[in-house]
């Protein structure tokens, strides 16, 4: 069939301008009355009402009195131009094993490839030739099994038939034996994170809920009505600890959702590998432009302000080291690296000192890690990440990446360095790296400890 | 507020309504192409008009914006995606004949897109919107514009049956 695909669309969009009745200052007018409220025709009635509204009014001013009386305590803003006076450990030859993340060789399905460090990209999930998409790849925490999202991608429907899949791997790569959870209805494929006891898998498949699967006995719980940014395990397992604007904790015993807090404005959350602080990201005023990173004791003391006045638009907030002496955020850098244009949406990280003995409340040492540089076919490449973690061993940063040259750009797993991040590593070549998801609480990729996958 | 609208809108005296009208006559086509790839015809309409009118009960706060298209976009798709069930997306009009002005199986083939490829497939090439302006409204990169756009244009083409 020989059919200009883009003609045909274009055409089609002429019949849709022509079609469509343009929208008209009187249909908002019509729109705006129906929603206005009746006025109400006795005095008295609206003499009560102005009683309820006064009162009303009366308890806002108190809680915001309180709320500016709260912030007085806390330090003030990080100024732009602190100056970074941390060191960061030198990389060792480690134990750092395989990542895995989603992508696509040639086929228009994504597909889960391992790939480490001089060994070549090899897929362990999926076919080039199958219409199922593999996506949000997760080892469990002691890196023995691995849990994605998958559904059927088909043109009439969308998604269809979304699973969550759960692999024992064995230590030569193989895949042993894997299960499928098959979820209802037509949603998106799941993205999960593990329980540190490797017990519960936490996942949303949609905006406004998440879901619980038990993966020994294959129960599963939705907990519906919230609209979730982030899901995090507390480290001791009872709790999951939920970004919906604010912060609250989920019972795994209990089943139970509560608000912690009257924080506001929260996307992020990130325990602490030991569980003993909780760092958040929140905005301030309703603009990504307008970031802030918050740390608090689990209990809820000692919160401080670690990280403000910066934008981001990607990424997954703030992320701990292994050791829990430092947290690697995103934000939009302020310059280009290739010209001297205005950054608009290219970010770089940035490793906050925040140790657990020593630190002092005050302004965090800081070290910006700028774009990595690689050479491509045209010239210099820049990457500029879409999310970013740590390597097990925490002397290197883990970029799913977007590239930009004066002539071409790419998508890539990068490992960066921290003692040179001049001389960042690209694991991908060859492969449509998956970088984005609808689900912000999962990095694009994660790294194994183990020496085996 | 919604008074002085009103009132603009009968012939009445000028008021701060001007850089409203202003508003609308800019981004309203540009708004409805965009919640139309989002949402379909019908719902992309109507979320488009409950945008404007968000917009203008909160006009003081989006004429300051530096990108008040984009947000009334990203409001208007929130709001829709709360009030709405979720359903497939549908690109045929009530009441009009089947399309006769294109290929006829293409506004299925569109629907069935993932939503991200769907905007930019639609924007791109059904209304001839830049790679920035989609990459603006979307707060991506441009890459990803490309990328999405590639992936969306090959599963059209896979749909129809139609040569690379």
């Amino acid at each position: 069939v020989t059919v200009d695909i883009e003609r045909e669309l274009a055409q089609f969009g002429r019949y849709l301008d022509t079609a469509q009745q343009p929208i008209a200052i009187e249909d908002l007018v019509g729109l705006l009355a129906r929603e206005a409220k009746p006025e109400r025709a006795h005095g008295r009635q609206d003499r009560r009402w102005w009683a309820v509204a006064v009162a009303v009014a009366m308890l806002l001013i108190g809680g915001l009195v309180a709320i500016a009386a709260a912030r007085r305590d806390r330090p003030e803003r990080i100024p732009a131009d602190f100056t970074p006076v941390t060191t960061l450990p030198t990389a060792t030859a480690t134990a750092n094993g395989w990542v895995v993340f989603s992508g696509s060789d040639d086929s228009d399905d994504y597909d889960l490839f391992v790939v480490r460090d001089g060994l070549p990209v090899d897929r362990i999930v999926g076919s080039a030739t199958d219409r199922v998409e593999e996506t949000c790849p997760a080892f469990s925490p002691d890196g023995r099994r691995l849990a994605w999202g998958r559904a059927a991608r088909n043109l009439d429907d969308g998604y269809s038939n979304a699973e969550l899949g759960i692999a024992d791997l064995n230590v030569d790569g193989t895949i042993a034996r894997t299960i499928t959870i098959p979820l209802e209805g037509d949603l998106l494929p799941p993205c999960a994170n593990w329980s540190p006891d490797g017990r519960w898998l936490a996942f949303g498949v949609q905006s406004q809920a998440f879901w619980l699967v038990d993966a020994t006995t294959g129960e599963i719980r939705q907990i519906a009505d919230v609209t979730v940014s982030d899901l995090e395990w507390r480290p001791d397992g009872t709790e999951l600890t939920v970004a919906d604007g604010g912060i609250s904790t989920y019972s795994v015993e209990g089943d139970d959702l509560n608000r912690v807090g009257e924080t506001t404005g929260v996307g992020s959350v990130a325990w602490s590998p030991d569980g003993s602080r909780l760092a958040y990201q929140r905005v301030v005023t309703g603009s990504t432009a307008d970031m802030e990173i918050w740390v608090m004791n689990a209990d809820g003391t000692d919160e401080h302000l670690v990280a403000s006045d910066f934008r981001s638009i990607h990424g997954i907030g703030p992320v701990w080291s292994p050791d829990g002496d430092r947290i690697v955020y995103q934000r939009v850098c302020s310059m280009r690296a290739n010209a001297s244009l205005v950054c608009r949406e290219e970010h770089e990280a940035v490793v906050l000192d925040v140790p657990q003995t020593g630190f002092d409340r005050g302004t965090p040492a800081a070290i910006v890690v700028p774009p990595p540089e690689t050479i491509g076919p045209d010239g210099p490449l820049w990457w500029y990440p879409f999310s970013v973690t740590w390597s097990p061993d925490g002397t290197a940063l883990l970029y799913v990446a977007w590239s930009l040259g004066d002539k071409t750009s790419d998508v890539g797993v990068v490992v960066v360095p921290l003692d040179d991040p001049t001389s960042p590593v690209v694991l991908s070549d060859g492969i449509d790296v998956r970088v984005y998801s609808e689900f912000p609480w999962l990095p694009l990729q994660t790294w194994v400890a183990s020496a085996d996958r | 507020m919604s008074r002085d609208l009103r009132r603009r809108s009968e012939g009445g005296p000028i008021t701060s309504s001007d850089a409203f009208e202003d508003f609308v006559v800019t981004h309203e086509l540009r708004l409805r192409q965009a919640l139309t790839a989002s949402l379909g015809v019908d719902r992309g309409r109507d979320a488009a008009c409950d945008g404007l009118a968000y917009a203008w009960e909160n006009w003081d706060r989006v004429r300051a914006m530096e990108n008040p298209g984009g947000y009334v976009y990203t409001v208007a798709r929130e709001r829709a995606s709360r009030r709405l069930r979720p359903v497939r997306v549908r690109f045929t009009i009530a009441g009009n004949p089947p399309d006769p002005w294109c290929e006829p199986a293409l506004p299925a083939a569109l629907a069935g897109l993932p939503e991200r490829e769907r905007v930019v497939v639609f924007l791109l090439h059904c209304h001839a919107w830049t790679m920035t302006e989609v990459a603006d409204l979307l707060e991506v990169s441009k890459s990803t514009v490309q990328t999405h756009s590639d992936r969306g244009l090959a599963s059209l083409r896979r749909a129809l049956g139609v040569e690379t």
